[in-house]
């Protein structure tokens, strides 16, 4: 079928709104300003473009980020495709609901169609989700401890596996945290353990040890758990299942914006990468980091720096 | 995107499991057939329930709406079921949707087991009694969520407003309200989402020079500036302004000034507001007419509203029309089913339309492939591949499925019968037999001679399963078509005799008959002997066939010449008639004890010489025949105060049967069981 045209003319942010959003957050009208009126902040909030926008911790990033949100939802034309603001933490969720939380641009911001939260909860809505719930594993609750000691006793405490374990972990007290620590990676959905090391057991290596542990995975899963660390080879695995996903998320997301971009792994960099900026068509990517940590791997390659 | 499936459970008329409605849909349009209470609005309703409508009209959810359980169904539900207070679920599965549709449903869609199936959306309307009051009112949670069973995320109110609601066309509107100029107007808004009223034009500048070129190049809202400007103007509004400036001064404080404004439409200088309000001034209606008649009225709205959908570019493009048929007469109708047909079937548009009818003529009109006929509370589409019509039935009904057969999609019983004189005997003979196919809601498909067992093929299933049989009896009514042997002299026909197809040949040829359209629920009763004039007479009808042939070939006879059969003329006539059969009664005796019968019966030979009467010389005709011999049966059976049980014995057994078995929705009789159980075979 033919695509719509999806319209991607993102709104522009003019000195009147920087005025009227100072005041929205109880600044000061030149707050952005600075004395002699040439801050780097007011292009930030200006740009529309692909930026890393990096400072010195506590100036100010996350009122950036916000103050840059609330105009943007503002003047938001379009009805279904939204803003995607993505965090380490619910940091700039908080953030929204504690400065804007009582306005209508606050309430518009946290709902549809925009996406203000963590990573692992982006990719659990639009992607892990859904595709467990197609597959008839609904209400999934995602817990480290739940998932670990469901795994342990499966294991019948470690002695199914236990010439595995001693084969890959010395000490006898990491078996246990071995065990607990089951996850998918990737997106064949291999297997790895971690304790003091990290083991993992390929899909395609089809052992009888693989097939045991991906049973236990899918029985906890049919009891509605899995851990923490699924949910990215969950995302990854429909993505590589579902080709042509990631253009429909791009349409949906034209502009996204990570805060505290320093803190997400690798494994979070390269999903995000390739849902929003591989191919011809990457999204407008704004990063919201710390100037003097290293947080960038070679995926955005035309950035701009304001410090 | 389309809506290609709809399950409802426990609400009003539909139950759970086995007794739930299921149904699946195509694109383009599907009409909902069937007699009242079938559940074709239930159906309606429950779309809109669980989609919501564009017109935003407010719909509570009734006691009434939740299902009561039947004994039957209550004996089937286990324990704990029954202790549950029903909960209603309606869903619908929506499939075909276009990128920009999945990327405003990303985080609801469902996937399938294969990667190339491209992802439906599932939107699952649940609402379950509480038990709770809230404000003096049942509460009951109401919830609309997204997953095949209703287990994936909640679909917000906003999301579903925007992207599922339903465009709806209740019965009997009152579409000139609809029309008529005011706020919010359908015609505003179809108006409004039309690019070119916004695009064309320029706005109006008062320095500009007024001429009439520039005067028809203004937009919208540049022709409601000028008439504001000219309106100011004006010396009657400038006087009347005058005045009430006047009395604002009297009564204003000191130091504020009032003053008044009389303009074309608001006083906002939003552009946008300020086309609405303007737009919400015009009325649409035919050019050229006055007031407009109800029919017309709605025929405008309905172009309105399809206007709207086709522009929709977000949104549901899913109309509901309830019983179109409301307020157009005949030819309208069918142009307006034409219509919706071909707007839904045009590539593009990707408008869906969904209409309940109770019109033959809607559903004569209307493709095949397009009816979904609801009989007993259940769904039986009539498309392709669903029915066990073949590739050539779809065509032949396309042409000959008219107004009076399609009747066929609205009744509880149905009886094909092969042409006019069954047509016009058989609800006679029904009332004879204390049978009223009025009341029993059956209908007579009279097909003319042609396609008898295509009509039949229309209510019976391609893979049946459980649940899946229409329950509604069909009769087919057809002739045997063998003659005794005397009747090749007597009538002069030459169809093959009993005699030479011998006792094997009679009956296989009674089973070929029988077996080529018998099965599900339609069954074939053939003539007990030869046709339907033939066994009346034989089966103890003799003398009234006899007279009512004599009286139909005078009448015509007469008609011919141009003169009136009157009363008096009819009573020699009758007279005439019944001493001409006294005759062929005794001379049937005598040709039978002579031997000179070709080992024929007397019954035999009677009702050939009375059957001669439609074959030899100027031949009977038999649809005049049928309707004297109904009236003078009807006059008999008042006049003499006969029962039922008088006609049973003389009216021929294979439309005893047939009567019987189209009417049992009440009761059945012994002798049509022993009937049924002897015609058919493969029950």
């Amino acid at each position: 079928m033919v695509s719509n045209q999806i319209p991607t003319n993102l709104p522009e942010v003019t000195d009147d709104d920087i005025r009227w959003v100072s005041a929205l957050l109880g600044l000061k009208a030149n707050a952005f300003y600075g004395v002699d009126g040439k801050d780097p902040r007011q292009d930030a909030l200006k740009s529309m473009e692909t930026v890393d926008i990096a400072a010195c911790p506590g100036s100010g990033k996350t009122t950036l980020l916000v103050a840059k949100l609330a105009i943007l939802a503002k003047k938001w034309p379009y009805q279904t495709q939204g803003l995607c603001v993505l965090s380490h933490t619910n940091a700039a969720q908080d953030e929204i609901e504690s400065k804007l939380g009582g306005t209508a641009v606050g309430r518009c911001l946290l709902s549809y169609p925009h996406y203000v939260g963590t990573i692992h909860g982006f990719v659990n809505k639009f992607l892990s989700l859904p595709m467990l719930r197609s597959y008839g594993f609904a209400n999934i609750h995602f817990s480290n401890e739940i998932s670990g000691a469901k795994l342990w006793r499966l294991s019948s405490n470690g002695r199914e596996l236990k010439s595995y374990l001693k084969e890959n972990f010395k000490k006898p007290r990491d078996h246990q945290i071995a065990v607990k620590s089951i996850h998918y990676v990737g997106e064949n959905l291999d297997i790895c353990l971690k304790a003091t090391r990290s083991v993992c057991l390929r899909r395609i290596s089809n052992s009888s040890t693989f097939k045991v542990m991906n049973e236990w995975k899918k029985a906890i899963l049919r009891d509605g758990f899995a851990v923490y660390d699924d949910i990215i080879a969950y995302g990854q695995f429909v993505l590589k299942t579902y080709p042509g996903i990631e253009k429909i998320i791009r349409d949906r997301f034209p502009i996204i914006f990570i805060d505290e971009a320093q803190d997400n792994n690798e494994e979070q960099a390269a999903l995000l990468h390739r849902i929003f900026t591989t191919d011809d068509s990457p999204v407008f990517c704004q990063r919201f980091g710390d100037a003097n940590q290293a947080i960038y791997n070679s995926v955005v390659s035309h950035m701009k720096r304001y410090s | 995107m389309y809506l290609s499936k709809i399950i409802i459970e426990n609400f009003r008329c539909f139950g759970e499991g086995d007794n739930r409605f299921e149904l699946s849909l195509k694109p383009g349009l599907t009409a909902l057939v069937g007699e009242n209470d079938a559940g074709k609005t239930a159906v309606i309703d429950a779309l809109r329930f669980a989609l919501g409508t564009t017109d935003q009209e407010l719909n509570r959810l009734e006691d009434t709406d939740f299902h009561v359980r039947s004994a039957e169904e209550a004996k089937q539900s286990s324990e704990k079921e029954k202790d549950q207070p029903p909960e209603i679920k309606i869903t619908c599965k929506f499939e075909n949707l276009t990128d920009n549709q999945l990327k405003s449903f990303i985080e609801f869609l469902t996937y399938g087991k294969d990667a190339n199936d491209k992802p439906v959306l599932y939107v699952c309307w649940t609402a379950k009694a509480t038990g709770e009051t809230r404000r003096g009112r049942p509460y009951r949670r109401v919830e609309v969520r997204s997953g095949e069973k209703g287990e994936g995320p909640s679909i917000d109110r906003e999301v579903r407003d925007l992207l599922l609601n339903a465009t709806y066309l209740r019965p009997l509107r009152d579409a000139e309200q609809d029309l008529s100029s005011g706020r919010g107007s359908r015609l505003s808004q179809v108006l409004l989402k039309t690019e070119e009223i916004k695009s064309s034009g320029q706005k109006y500048n008062s320095q500009s020079e007024i001429n009439r070129e520039y005067l028809e190049s203004l937009n919208v809202v540049g022709i409601g500036d000028l008439a504001d400007e000219l309106l100011g103007k004006q010396k009657g509004v400038e006087a009347a302004r005058n005045v009430i400036d006047g009395h604002l001064g009297t009564l204003s404080l000191n130091g504020s000034n009032l003053r008044s404004s009389i303009k074309v439409s608001g006083t906002t200088d939003d552009p946008e507001i300020r086309l609405r309000q303007i737009l919400e001034k015009l009325d649409l209606s035919l050019a050229g007419q006055g007031r407009l008649g109800l029919g017309s009225n709605n025929l405008l709205f309905m172009t309105c509203e399809l206007l709207l959908l086709a522009q929709e570019r977000e949104g549901n493009k899913l109309l509901l029309i309830e019983e179109p048929e409301a307020h157009l007469h005949p030819q309208n109708q069918l142009q307006v089913i034409k219509f919706l047909q071909d707007q839904a079937s045009k590539d593009g548009t990707g408008v869906q339309i969904i209409v309940t009818t109770h019109s033959p003529n809607l559903a004569s009109a209307i493709k095949l492939d397009n009816l979904v006929m609801i009989s007993g509370r259940r769904p039986f589409p009539l498309r392709r591949g669903e029915t066990e019509l073949e590739e050539s039935d779809y065509g032949f009904l396309e042409r000959f499925l008219d107004v009076t057969k399609a009747n066929l999609f609205f009744a509880r019983g149905v009886l094909i019968v092969e042409g006019d004189s069954e047509n016009i005997l058989l609800p006679t003979l029904a009332n004879l037999l204390g049978r009223d196919f009025t009341r029993d809601g059956v209908s007579i498909i009279n097909v003319g001679g042609i396609g008898l067992r295509r009509y039949a093929r229309i209510f019976q299933r391609k893979n049946l399963q459980k649940n899946t049989l229409i329950e509604i009896p069909v009769a087919c009514v057809t002739d045997l078509d063998v003659m005794p042997d005397c009747a090749r002299e007597i009538t002069g026909k030459s169809l093959k005799t009993k005699g030479q197809l011998g006792e094997n040949g009679l009956s296989d040829k009674k089973k070929k008959l029988i077996g080529k359209t018998t099965g599900q629920r339609v069954k074939t009763f053939v003539s007990n002997e030869w046709t339907l004039e033939y066994d009346l007479a034989f089966f103890g009808l003799a003398e009234d066939v006899y007279v009512a042939a004599s009286l139909a070939k005078v009448d015509d006879a007469l008609s011919q010449r141009g003169e009136i059969f009157d009363q008096e003329k009819f009573k020699t006539e009758h007279q005439n008639a019944i001493e001409a059969f006294k005759k062929v009664e005794t001379d049937a005796k005598e040709v039978v004890q002579s031997g000179n019968a070709d080992g024929c019966s007397f019954e035999e030979v009677l009702a050939s010489n009375v059957y001669a009467l439609f074959t030899k010389g100027t031949k009977a005709s038999k649809p005049l025949a049928a309707q004297y011999l109904a009236q003078s049966l009807k006059e008999k059976h008042e006049n003499e105060l006969l029962n039922s049980a008088y006609w049973h014995e003389r009216l021929p057994k294979y439309l005893v049967a047939a009567i019987g078995y189209v009417t049992r929705t009440t009761d059945g009789w012994g002798e049509a069981k022993e009937a049924d159980g002897k015609q058919s075979n493969t029950d």
